[in-house]
């Protein structure tokens, strides 16, 4: 008795063994998932076939991502960005189908199958740009901003897009007004709900909730999952729903820890997300029309490079942003799959057209994987060849370089910390501190330091001083592995996790007993003395009336 | 797709009430999903979710095997052996001959006994902040049973289901072969790999689900139950550094599926009659009452004194989440009735929500049962008592000691007073025990001085009239209510803390940096002494 089908199970084997060579060749994982769904499926080996599971921890996959996408987005920074987003995804598109409706047409296809063509081909795939910014934290950056708002645009045309798509009716320019009008009230109202309960009712309740993880947890998913559902019902996409409700989530303190606790369920649902794509795939479709399809990709892949260049540089962006930007939304969405499907069974397309949609796809994604992935070396390489204006954005969040990283907060100890060495970046996980940290004049990161994510962000590497409260011993014995640079003073329980920590390194170890018995023995010294005894203990005793008088 | 959103919807937005409640209420996390399984079983299609389920039971065992560390088993020693077997096997046949009276069928009536006897991790290892950081006895006790517990759990599983398959024979042959294949993965190959991937978190947690499903397939082939497999997966994954990446990982990924499971656990639940209801009480009986009664003998026998021991039964007296493993399985292949299931799961519940409620109140339940058999009056006046024998108190009593004074350290656990350098007297008891009190004479003492971090002793010992007590403060908040309350002295680790990093860190130079090793490693030398 399995509890888990064999198409899944081998799935998921060969996806391990496919991304382990795919990441020692140093190149993005997500081409191993496609190629996992290709090999297993019908086109190569038929060996697995899209099952229920499969498909549903698919679909979750996407909107666990989406719903991560949210929690990361910062709403003050898109409102900044709103007007330039919203000029660059409307020429984008404009643009981009005008391409594509020229490229079909010049390769001979008919006028339904290169308007198909030319609607399908214009998205970017959210999943691929948003898993990879995300696996190479450049989520929060200035291109990455632009390209995810553009991606939650084109995620709201797509949605119009299919409704119409499906609809039977679609003659009447009145329906397409209405049903784009509904789908825009409908999202602004999903918007306004989650806002208003985002600012009065959630952060009371998850800090009440924030104490016991498991808790924490499924509270995040039952608000995704609420407004999926929700999405879901009123026919908008489960992404929209996903989305919306993780930009909630995002403005809480909590939303470091939501996000690192969604990151693996997200991680393993795509990749079974993108080996699903590869099994739906009918092989004999897909080599129909390869001619055209890989220079239609070519075509489309510079095309759609230097009309996002152009319009982001416009928008008076520096050449890297514009560059970055553009570099990242050169794939074909794994959507024109889905409206290939849809414009199938109403009979507007055939099977092969499909084939040659998909092929385009994969072959796309593949490798937008790679330059998405390499964005940094390939910028490096063509900067010189760039043209347009130079503007000056402040884009990058200035690394942290020789600082004090103080892990775990003591109230008792508030006032010597103030006297480290600045610039002070403290991390700690108690919701109780939480309000008193944000207002210190310090760095604040509210998380766990067992989270990679956090670690580094603190930039450890470059750190001068390592103060670890906390009494994690596997935590400690990571930060002395990861903060070579710095003074590493740790906190331990024992004798014995003391002695390991200096030999991996620590400069010195807090024991709590040994600290109390040597203080004890200074005291006890002068126990007999009542003179000296009394100066003694008032000199404890003032330290720990100025902190109660501090933290009440 | 749309029917097992709303289902995943219904799931996570009842378990997410029920466990807001229950926080509120003060009662465990655990049986709040069972009761959100409940409440919303009319709602949902469940044997569709049963394999969700038993998805939540892989990754639940899967996490458990990583989580495990051998070390933590022995840090008692045999004591702890002992006591559990003996448990195991008192209540146990309590648990089957109450199953045959009630008319039960042998194989019912021998799982009756499993689940009465075994106690689960999870919920036990929510013992308090002060109990889990301060290290104390019963608390390392009650850890090192539950874990024991829970591997002997498992393992009898594993023959039970495999036996149906198999034949006894033939289930521990694969049991040992399990076992060294693990061994050679989690020593060997598994590090090797990992090595080779240097912390991607995506490519471990592949490399994680790889070893489960290899695992969950050959325990499959091998007849036996498919959770035996995840665990010994779990457990050939586990090296450090891996075991940590591994952790980050699969933790959301556990909670998630079970959530699921335990949610359905508790919609699978059939409304009891009276004749079920009345099992489950008398179950309940015996695992919440008897059984505490029969860890906590069995522990005075092995010299553990009446705190210990009572404070350690109260955080062994629930049902195993491996019982509800056992009877989901079983209902799976048929083999348990609905009846039996319900049985069971109700039970679990009423225990944990009982033994949390125990716990609470440990201490009032600890004084109901204050009578040690004392070791005997000291006799003494001007004395000195220091409580606790941990490193800090051991010096100050050696150093009271060289300076002429008559020096009694006072000690519940036997093995640390072995410590205590020869010469000095040393006392079995537990000051908590106002015989113990009375017997160390402890009005008549000059000094009491208490390294002991419970809240409760330094609040026992400043009500004493009579000696200068020194006593141990958690924070400066309660350090200022000893000092009203009368302390001498009270020890508080921020103030040399605060003393240490002013004086070296603050303005830190290159030859203060060394100073300061040396000092921590001199300090060290000073103090250890195991």
């Amino acid at each position: 008795m399995i509890p888990f089908g064999f198409d899944l199970a081998v799935l998921l084997l060969t996806a391990a063994v496919l991304a382990y060579i795919l990441y020692k060749v140093g190149q993005p994982t997500i081409i191993a998932y496609i190629l996992t769904g290709v090999i297993l499926g019908p086109t190569l080996f038929d060996v697995a076939t899209s099952s229920f599971l499969i498909d549903t921890l698919g679909e979750l996959g996407l909107a666990f991502l989406l719903f991560f996408l949210g929690i990361e987005m910062n709403i003050k920074e898109l409102e900044s960005l709103l007007w330039p987003l919203i000029r660059i995804g409307l020429w984008q598109t404009v643009l981009q189908t005008a391409l594509a409706f020229i490229t079909a047409y010049v390769l001979g296809f008919t006028s339904i199958e290169v308007l198909i063509i030319s609607l399908c081909t214009v998205f970017g795939a959210t999943p691929v740009v948003v898993k990879l910014l995300a696996d190479k934290g450049e989520l929060g950056s200035l291109p990455g901003r632009i390209d995810t708002g553009v991606l939650v645009l084109q995620d709201i045309y797509i949605i119009a897009l299919l409704a119409l798509l499906s609809a039977d009716g679609l003659t009447s320019g009145w329906v397409v007004a209405t049903e784009i009008g509904k789908i825009i009230a409908l999202i602004s109202l999903i918007g306004f709900i989650i806002y208003v309960l985002s600012r009065n009712i959630l952060p009371a309740h998850f800090a009440t909730v924030a104490s016991n993880k498991h808790a924490f947890f499924v509270h995040s998913l039952a608000w995704a999952f609420i407004f999926i559902s929700l999405s879901m019902y009123l026919d908008l996409s489960i992404e929209t729903g996903a989305f919306l409700a993780g930009l909630g989530l995002g403005q809480l303190d909590f939303r470091k820890d939501i996000k690192e606790r969604v990151r693996p369920l997200t991680t393993l649902f795509i990749v079974v997300f993108f080996s699903s794509i590869g099994l739906q795939l009918e092989g004999s479709n897909l080599t129909a029309y390869w001619v055209e399809a890989l220079i239609a990709g070519t075509v489309l892949t510079i095309g759609n490079f230097v009309i996002m260049y152009w319009l982001i540089n416009r928008e008076e962006f520096s050449k890297k942003t514009s560059f970055l930007g553009a570099i990242n939304m050169t794939q074909t969405s794994e959507f024109s799959l889905v409206v290939g499907g849809i414009a199938v069974s109403q009979g507007y397309i055939g099977g092969d057209i499909l084939g040659f949609l998909s092929l385009m796809a994969i072959t796309t994604m593949m490798t937008s994987s790679v330059m998405i992935y390499k964005n940094d070396t390939l910028y490096e390489f063509f900067k010189t060849y760039l043209w347009g204006y130079d503007y000056d954005d402040d884009d990058e969040f200035a690394p942290r370089k020789d600082h004090t990283v103080v892990i775990g907060y003591e109230e008792g100890l508030s006032e010597v910390i103030n006297m480290l060495p600045r610039p002070i970046c403290i991390v700690d996980n108690n919701p109780v501190y939480a309000d008193t940290l944000k207002e210190s004049e310090h760095d604040y990161i509210y998380g766990t330091f067992f989270h990679k994510e956090i670690r580094n962000e603190a930039d450890l590497r470059d750190a001068k001083l390592v103060v670890d409260m906390s009494l994690n011993f596997e935590g400690s014995k990571q930060v002395l592995s990861e903060a070579k640079n710095a003074v590493v003073i740790l906190r331990a329980e024992t004798a014995d996790e003391a002695e390991e920590l200096y030999l991996l390194g620590a400069d010195y170890v807090i024991v709590d007993n040994i600290m109390i018995a040597e203080r004890l023995e200074e005291v006890l010294h002068v126990w007999e003395d009542t003179d000296k005894r009394r100066a003694e203990v008032k000199k404890d005793k003032d330290i720990v009336m100025k902190d109660v008088l501090l933290h009440g | 797709m749309a029917e097992i959103l709303t289902v995943l919807t219904i799931i996570f937005l009842s378990a997410s009430v029920t466990l807001y409640a229950m926080k509120i209420l003060g009662y465990p996390a655990l049986p709040a999903y069972i009761v959100a399984g409940v409440l919303v079983s009319p709602f949902i299609a469940v044997q569709d979710l049963l394999t969700l389920g038993e998805v939540g039971v892989m990754f639940l065992l899967y996490v458990f095997g990583v989580k495990f560390t051998p070390s933590q088993v022995s840090s008692v020693g045999w004591p702890a052996f002992t006591v559990s077997f003996l448990q195991i096997v008192i209540i146990g046949s309590i648990g089957v001959g109450t199953g045959y009276a009630l008319g039960l069928t042998l194989f019912d009536s021998v799982l009756l006994g499993f689940v009465a006897a075994f106690s689960s991790t999870l919920i036990g290892l929510e013992l308090s902040e002060e109990e889990r950081h301060n290290k104390l006895l019963h608390g390392r006790l009650s850890e090192s049973i539950h874990l024991i517990q829970d591997i002997t759990g498992l393992l009898l599983l594993g023959i039970v289901f495999g036996y149906s398959s198999n034949g006894a024979l033939l289930t521990m042959a694969y049991m040992v072969l399990l076992i060294l294949v693990t061994t050679i993965l989690r020593r060997t190959v598994f590090p090797f790999v990992a090595n080779s991937v240097k912390f991607n978190q995506e490519i471990v947690m592949l490399l994680g689900l790889s070893t489960l499903i290899g695992f969950v397939y050959g325990a499959m082939m091998m007849g036996l139950p498919f959770f035996v497999g995840a665990f010994f997966a779990g457990l050939a994954s586990a090296q450090f550094p891996y075991n940590l990446e591994l952790l980050d990982t699969f933790g959301p990924i556990k909670d998630f599926f079970t959530a699921v499971f335990f949610v359905v656990l508790g919609a699978l639940i059939s409304v009891p009659s009276l004749s079920v209801l009345f099992v489950v009480f008398g179950l309940v009986f015996l695992v919440v009452v008897l059984k505490p009664v029969v860890t906590s003998i069995l522990l005075r026998l092995h010299g553990y004194t009446d705190r210990v021991s009572i404070l350690t039964s109260l955080a062994t007296n629930h049902v195993s989440e491996l019982s509800f493993i056992l009877v989901i399985h079983g209902l799976i292949l048929g083999v348990v009735s609905d009846m039996f299931f319900t049985i069971v799961v109700l039970t679990g519940v009423l225990s944990m929500i009982i033994a949390s409620l125990l716990k609470k109140h440990q201490e009032e339940i600890y004084s109901l049962f204050n009578d040690d058999f004392d070791t005997g009056s000291i006799d003494k006046t001007g004395h000195v008592l220091v409580i606790g024998a941990i490193p800090g108190t051991v010096e100050a009593a050696k150093y009271l000691s060289s300076e002429g004074e008559d020096v009694v350290v006072v000690d519940t656990d036997s093995e640390r007073l072995k410590e205590v350098p020869h010469g000095i007297q040393v006392y079995n008891g537990d000051i908590m025990n106002h015989d113990v009190l009375r017997h160390l004479c402890v009005s008549d003492a000059s000094i009491v001085l208490s390294g002991a971090k419970s809240h409760a002793v330094s609040q026992k010992l400043l009500r004493v009239d009579g000696p200068e007590v020194i006593v141990h403060a958690e924070n400066a908040v309660k350090a200022k209510q000893y000092y009203e309350e009368g302390a001498s002295y009270v020890l508080l680790k921020d103030i040399a803390i605060i003393d240490l990093l002013k004086e070296y860190v603050v303005n830190m130079s290159e030859k203060e940096r060394l100073t300061l090793k040396e000092r921590g490693l001199n300090q060290l030398r000073r103090y250890e002494y195991r």
